[in-house]
């Protein structure tokens, strides 16, 4: 064996290093919350708290904005985005967080996009509401009538508390993905139907028309739902969804 | 133990000491990745794979595409040590070679998109485990690649760091790619 092609495996870890580092840049380069960080406001909101640093902050701009005015206008350069409000990246992307109560009674689901949430909480018996709000910082508050929820970014994921038709809500909700999330579907008769799928499998949902609630067909994510003779598509809620 | 394995020191001691460096560098590789990840705050955000409808989709097809790869390399691994009557096939070594290079390619994305977007994580026991999976298999990696290259490694020195990278892409898999699809589908 010569000394050359004894040098293959250093090659070998060497390039791989390089790869590696080159797709840890392009995710950094291409990260949204990264690119925004730099603007003041971010940057003073993540060196203010430990807290603040430990979720890293970004303005509240949308990057279809960025994207809509250089597809408009290819030869303008995109002009700096003015930042209106800093919130933690938990609410940036488009996710959604579901968790339940220790006692498996009250499930609720977070759907968060560009600061803005939609929450549904369901017992899948008698109790649910539809709530929403905006993120400031680590915490987002959502009402709706005399229901108010206030989540607050812990770990991963989100720890709701508040009161919900006087029920008491404390509950953790980690980022799922589909199936797991939250559905709705506005059904044209008025009725209107939510379901909150849990990362295991199990839903809970109910239907509501004028205040009265019943047991909501059972959803399987993807496909159609019969309501009253009917069939309809319900929809993944986004954060940015208002009811 | 035998008594020809006792005396044996004054040979295998600085056989040994050649696999200093190849270790020292593989657990340097693996507590950076720790630690890397642990500090790291999560992005929640990764570069788009083509071809794939989700990143956990892409990667849990490239992480399965790395452990068939792993096959390949324990069977020509082993082939080159005799077994199977290929010891003697000039084909084998290149084979072992590219396999493992293409396995280590196909681990890239997936790895970079687990550190950048998640990192080091304990919420539950997969993954917790598959956390301490994915920094052994790189310093197992690197420690395989730097004692291939000295002369005089222990006979049983490519085999343990071989079967170590195996075993640890093969919990990779099980804890992240098996629990995918079995947990949210294949056809996804």
């Amino acid at each position: 064996m010569s000394a050359t092609s004894n040098l293959g495996p250093v090659v070998t870890l060497v390039a791989a290093a390089l790869v590696g580092a080159g797709l840890l840049t392009a995710n950094v380069l291409t990260d949204p919350v990264r690119t925004r960080a730099e603007t003041p406001v971010a940057a003073a909101a993540a060196t203010a708290t430990p807290a603040a640093a430990t979720t890293s902050t970004a303005a509240a701009t949308s990057p279809t904005t960025t994207a809509t005015s250089t597809s408009a206008a290819p030869t303008t350069a995109p002009t700096a985005v003015p930042t209106t409000a800093a919130y933690a990246v938990a609410y940036l992307s488009p996710a959604v967080y579901v968790g339940r109560d220790a006692t498996r009674r009250t499930s609720v689901a977070v759907a968060v996009r560009d600061g803005r949430v939609a929450a549904y909480v369901c017992d899948g018996k008698s109790v649910e509401s539809w709530l929403t709000g905006t993120a400031t910082g680590t915490t987002a508050t959502l009402t709706a009538g005399g229901d108010r929820l206030v989540a607050e970014v812990a770990g991963g994921g989100l720890h709701i508390t508040g009161t919900v038709h006087g029920r008491s809500v404390d509950v953790t909700a980690a980022l799922a993905s589909a199936p797991a999330g939250l559905y709705r579907l506005d059904a044209t008769n008025g009725t209107t139907v939510g379901w909150i799928v849990q990362p295991d499998g199990t839903q809970v949902g109910l239907r509501s028309r004028s205040g009265v609630v019943a047991p909501a067909p059972v959803l399987v994510p993807g496909q159609a739902v019969t309501l009253d003779g009917r069939q309809a598509y319900p929809q993944e809620v986004s954060g940015d969804d208002r009811f | 133990m035998t008594a020809s394995d006792i005396k044996a020191p004054a040979t295998s001691r600085p056989a040994l000491a050649i696999l200093a460096v190849p270790v020292v560098a593989g657990v340097g590789v693996a507590v950076a990745l720790g630690v890397y990840g642990s500090v790291h705050e999560p992005a929640q955000y990764g570069i788009s794979i083509a071809g794939f409808s989700t990143g956990a989709v892409a990667k849990s097809w490239l992480t399965t595409a790395a452990v068939v790869l792993a096959v390949v390399q324990v069977v020509s691994g082993a082939g080159m040590w005799g077994w199977f009557g290929l010891g003697d096939r000039t084909w084998v070594a290149p084979l072992h070679r590219w396999s493992g290079r293409l396995a280590v390619l196909a681990t890239l994305p997936v790895v970079t998109h687990c550190l950048y977007a998640f990192g080091f994580e304990h919420d539950n026991p997969r993954v917790l485990a598959h956390s301490l999976l994915g920094c052994l298999f790189f310093g197992a990696f690197t420690a395989k690649m730097l004692a291939l290259r000295p002369k005089s490694v222990p006979g049983w020195a490519l085999p343990v760091l071989g079967g170590l990278l195996f075993t640890a892409l093969a919990g990779l898999w099980l804890t992240s790619a098996l629990w995918y699809f079995t947990t949210t589908g294949v056809l996804r």
